[in-house]
């Protein structure tokens, strides 16, 4: 496919086309360098992140409120009414002077 | 004494196996799967990356940087577009990050390595060197560009695909590509009458 509407550049890349500037892969040794860098390459910081992004999406909201619930009662058998009970019941728990 | 061939009997048997099982067993993590399927997309990912890559070491590291990239990448791959088209788009970015990443350290750099000269095959061949000229010519004039223009141009203009291939390959949009490409040509225009290599 052309793109190019000059003359200038055109015959310059066709020529550069059929240039390979370092010639073919060379096979000999080839599985055993690519066994060793598989190997060798953990999962990195953005790979570990990247893997977590699904415990930071919105689907995962209501299920992030049912375990709130679930601790909010066991640790007191019931809800306190409104938010500010809430609030003043987990401010409870921090090892704050409040 | 009979020896049997068993490569050759491996080889049919593998090549019955469909791609989509190979990439469904690498993505489970099947290192062999991988390295069969390494070994089948190393050469495109070769021919592309030589566009990039400064000498053949660097070349070699890039494309085993790269193969380590789509090792990684394979439990993400969905099998709703083609995997040679997911291998590339890999590739591709690859090597994009690869140009960013050094691009400091190639402005410091000789263009040519010397030691590719001496391994033409014939430099004696008139064909042989016009199009060993013309790729200097072009690489220098790539050289100078921003790495984003440098991938687009190679890209559309010396591996020939088209706009919109280039833009899902790049994961630019296509009026990007268009206008950066027309601004990058431009500007390579620029550079060969700099250098007062205007044919």
């Amino acid at each position: 496919m052309k793109h190019n509407d000059d003359h200038t550049l055109d015959p310059l890349f066709a020529e550069a086309r059929g240039h390979h500037p370092f010639g073919e892969p060379v096979d000999f040794g080839f599985e055993t360098r690519l066994r060793a860098a598989l190997g060798a390459s953990g999962p990195g910081f953005a790979e570990c992140l990247a893997s977590l992004s699904w415990r930071f999406s919105a689907a995962f909201l209501p299920l992030i409120l049912a375990a709130f619930v679930f601790l909010a009662m066991r640790h007191h058998h019931a809800l306190p009414d409104g938010v500010g009970g809430i609030v003043s019941q987990w401010a409870g728990l921090l090892p704050l002077p409040i | 004494m009979f020896f049997f061939d068993t490569s050759r009997a491996t080889r049919k048997v593998e090549t019955e196996i469909p791609e989509s099982e190979w990439v469904a067993r690498a993505g489970k993590g099947d290192e062999d799967a991988f390295v069969h399927l390494a070994a089948n997309y190393r050469q495109r990912i070769w021919a592309t990356a030589s566009r990039f890559a400064r000498s053949r070491p660097e070349l070699e590291d890039l494309v085993q940087d790269l193969l380590v990239k789509l090792w990684r990448g394979l439990p993400s791959y969905r099998s709703d577009a083609p995997f040679e088209h997911w291998v590339m788009t890999v590739a591709v970015r690859g090597c994009y990050d690869f140009l960013r990443s050094n691009r400091r350290r190639r402005e410091s750099e000789c263009l040519v390595d010397p030691t590719e000269r001496r391994e033409d095959p014939d430099p004696s061949d008139e064909r042989t060197r016009s199009r060993r000229e013309a790729w200097e010519t072009v690489s220098l004039l790539l050289g100078r560009l921003d790495p984003k223009d440098r991938v687009l141009i190679t890209l559309l203009d010396l591996e020939e695909r088209g706009v919109r291939e280039t833009a899902e390959l790049t994961g630019w949009s296509e009026a990007n590509v268009k206008v950066r490409a027309h601004r990058a040509r431009k500007k390579m225009r620029e550079f060969l009458s700099e250098l007062g290599l205007e044919p």
